[in-house]
């Protein structure tokens, strides 16, 4: 019944009495495997990171994995406020408030107006509320290049191409499906009764919502604002197309910065760039972690 | 929301009455053209096997189903199409369906949020349930703190705050462990005599139905085959569905005829021969075929060897206060209840005495009783 109850259960597992105390072939091939997964996926983030702290002499060098002899934040520096996207040369950072003024709003809108149609459709069932929500699940495994066309005419009619409400209006068409589908889901699985009790209870469309489902709704909130968040700040086909110049994210800085090449490459600068911008999605893992985990396994774990 | 609503006053007593309704899903008529009259004040169980349609009808006087035909009164009110919370009801479910993330205070009060009650009110309508529950001390607590039993109580004390007109109950004690049911089941009845509340009552446990109910609706297919007291139900079922149903372990019946000869009516099968002097029928006895139905309390194994229907002993339940006997006479599979410790075993050989007051008699074909 209660989210916190059932999760406590989970983490009441059987607590091993000491651990074993011969270490067993099968373990040690166990910690060799994990061991080696892990380098190999932290492998590239480290020349990463190693790369944008050095400067360009010790890159030239090749030794990719070493740490720097000198170590420089200048590349970061740059790589924020001066580095060159074209013409212009005043890093990523216009890219970054781009990113934000983007994704704020269309991940809020999103996941509300998600959690809105999944609440009227699993609870209230209206007429027709099966075929729309079908063609919702349709309307997700569409890839949305196919409605790029059809989507600019309809944006250049209203007058919104290339405007900050318009990318945000298409983010939150192509999100809708997908956070329907996730509330709805997730809704559909509890018990008809809670529903009933509030409504003897006086409780209508509105008041329901807020009261009775959104606080129980955290687990799967995390989980849609997760898949939103880096979803749309990862994003680069719908920020070049809709973006306009005056809003392009900083996916598309970020490209532009890469690719404006003037003589030298630098590579310090680049590595910088990308891990600024991945730093975004990347907290969002982080911090969600555990929540994240709980929302994905909810409906596995009805309490 | 529609604005001429009807609604009914809450802290009123209500009766409930039930005209023609009929609830379907495509073609499936769930209840068919059903009435029913609930007295002010009254417990009424509404008693049958899964799918009879009792739950249905719960959910159409709490307003919770849509409805194809019919009308609904509460008080003098009628309610068909309004809103459930605009019926002057308190409902509890099975699932308890507490909301989680309320605590009991705040489960028990939502209700009176909802409508905008005055704090002071709440707070007192809010102890004074608490009171009555025993739930007191855990106020401050989530549902997930706290026992099925508690977690029930709890769900009661939702209906209770709103001073309901009419309690209605979904099987409120089938997700309880058996001792904490019959504990409950005591606790409702003690509510009920203090509330004086009209409570209409849903279950599949004919114990329940027996204890609680003032009245017992027993019902399938969407129809209801018998209202009446409980001694009623149990001691004059108006059919065979209901005479097995109710009872554990069923009514024994047998196939034979009613004859009508010169000393009266008679009922002869193969097994047994029953003089039909002490019977009150339906109707006049006619000719033909029957079957007769007698509880297991009464028929009794006689205690001298005289020259009773003899049955043979096919397996011996002892139930501690009470032993069932089972055996079989001819292709009759027959039950005896019988006081205390039965010495005894299968194989043996018991003439039988049959209170012939107490036997039911049923159309072969319709299953109506006679």
């Amino acid at each position: 019944m209660d989210r916190r109850a059932s999760a406590m259960q989970i983490d009441r597992k059987p607590i091993p009495l000491g651990r074993p105390r011969l270490v067993s072939p099968g373990r040690i091939g166990l910690y060799i495997f994990a061991f080696a997964s892990m380098l190999f996926f932290l492998l590239p983030f480290w020349v990463m990171l190693v790369t944008s702290l050095k400067p360009m002499d010790e890159i030239r060098l090749g030794n990719l994995l070493a740490w720097p002899d000198n170590l420089t934040f200048q590349p970061w520096i740059a790589a924020w406020s001066s580095a060159c996207t074209g013409l212009v040369c005043d890093g990523i950072r216009g890219g970054f408030v781009n990113s934000v003024l983007i994704t704020v709003p269309a991940v809020i809108i999103s996941v509300l107006f998600g959690a809105i149609n999944g609440y009227a459709i699993s609870t209230w069932k209206p007429r027709g509320a099966d075929l729309l929500f079908g063609g919702l699940v349709l309307g997700a495994f569409i890839p949305y290049q196919v409605f790029v066309y059809p989507m600019t005419r309809v944006l250049a009619n209203f007058g919104l191409f290339g405007s900050l409400g318009g990318l945000i209006g298409i983010h939150v068409v192509f999100g809708l499906p997908l956070t329907t589908m996730l509330f709805r889901n997730f809704y559909a699985g509890m018990p008809p009764e809670l529903f009933k009790a509030a409504r003897v209870d006086g409780a209508g469309f509105w008041k329901m919502f807020v009261y009775v489902m959104l606080p129980m709704s955290m687990p799967i909130l995390v989980v849609a604002l997760v898949l939103q968040v880096t979803g749309i700040w990862n994003d680069y086909l719908l920020g070049l197309i809709f973006g306009g110049s005056s809003y392009a994210p900083m996916t598309l800085q970020l490209n532009n910065i890469v690719n404006t090449v003037e003589g030298e490459r630098n590579y310090n600068i680049d590595m910088a760039a990308t891990i600024i911008t991945a730093l975004v999605p990347l907290l969002v893992y982080f911090l969600s972690g555990k929540l994240l985990v709980r929302g994905v396994t909810a409906g596995a774990v009805k309490g | 929301m529609i604005e001429a609503t009807p609604s009914v006053p809450l802290g009123a007593r209500s009766s409930v009455s039930v005209r023609d309704l009929t609830i379907a899903y495509g073609d499936l008529e769930i209840l068919k053209e059903m009435n029913l009259d609930v007295r002010t004040g009254e417990f009424l169980v509404l008693l049958g096997p899964s799918g009879c349609g009792k739950s249905t009808l719960l959910n159409a006087i709490a307003g919770l189903n849509d409805i194809r035909s019919g009308q609904i009164c509460i008080g003098d009110v009628d309610v068909t199409y309004a809103e459930p919370s605009k019926r002057g009801i308190g409902m509890v479910f099975q699932s308890y369906a507490l909301y989680p993330r309320m605590t009991v205070e705040q489960n028990m009060s939502f209700g009176l949020r909802m409508t905008s009650t005055p704090k002071a009110e709440i707070g007192a309508r809010v102890a004074e349930a608490a009171r009555i529950l025993q739930l007191e001390p855990l106020l401050k607590r989530r549902p997930g703190e706290l026992s099925g039993g508690q977690r029930q109580r709890v769900a009661i004390g939702r209906a209770l705050v709103k001073k309901a007109g009419v309690f209605l109950f979904d099987e409120p004690l089938s997700n309880l462990d058996a001792k904490l049911r019959s504990e409950l089941r005591v606790e409702l009845k003690r509510l009920h005599q203090d509330l004086d509340s009209t409570m209409i009552y849903v279950t599949h446990d004919q114990i329940e139905a027996m204890t609680l109910g003032d009245r017992v609706a027993v019902m399938k297919d969407g129809i209801i085959q018998q209202l009446g007291t409980p001694h009623e139900i149990y001691h004059r079922p108006a059919n065979r569905f209901i005479a097995s149903f109710i009872g554990t372990p069923g009514m024994n019946f047998i196939d034979g005829r009613v004859e009508i000869g010169p000393d009266g009516a008679c009922f002869r099968s193969a097994a047994m021969d029953v003089p039909l002097a002490g019977y009150e029928p339906v109707g006049p006895l006619r000719q033909g075929a029957a079957v007769l139905g007698i509880r297991p309390e009464h028929l009794q194994p006689m205690s001298e060897d005289r020259d009773g229907p003899a049955m043979s002993v096919t397996l011996v339940e002892a139930m501690g206060p009470e032993t069932i006997v089972h055996g079989r006479i001819g292709e009759n599979a027959l039950a005896l209840r019988v006081p205390g410790e039965f010495e005894g075993g299968r194989g043996d050989i018991l003439h039988l005495s049959l209170a012939t007051t107490k036997i039911n008699l049923f159309d072969t074909a319709s299953g109506l009783r006679l």
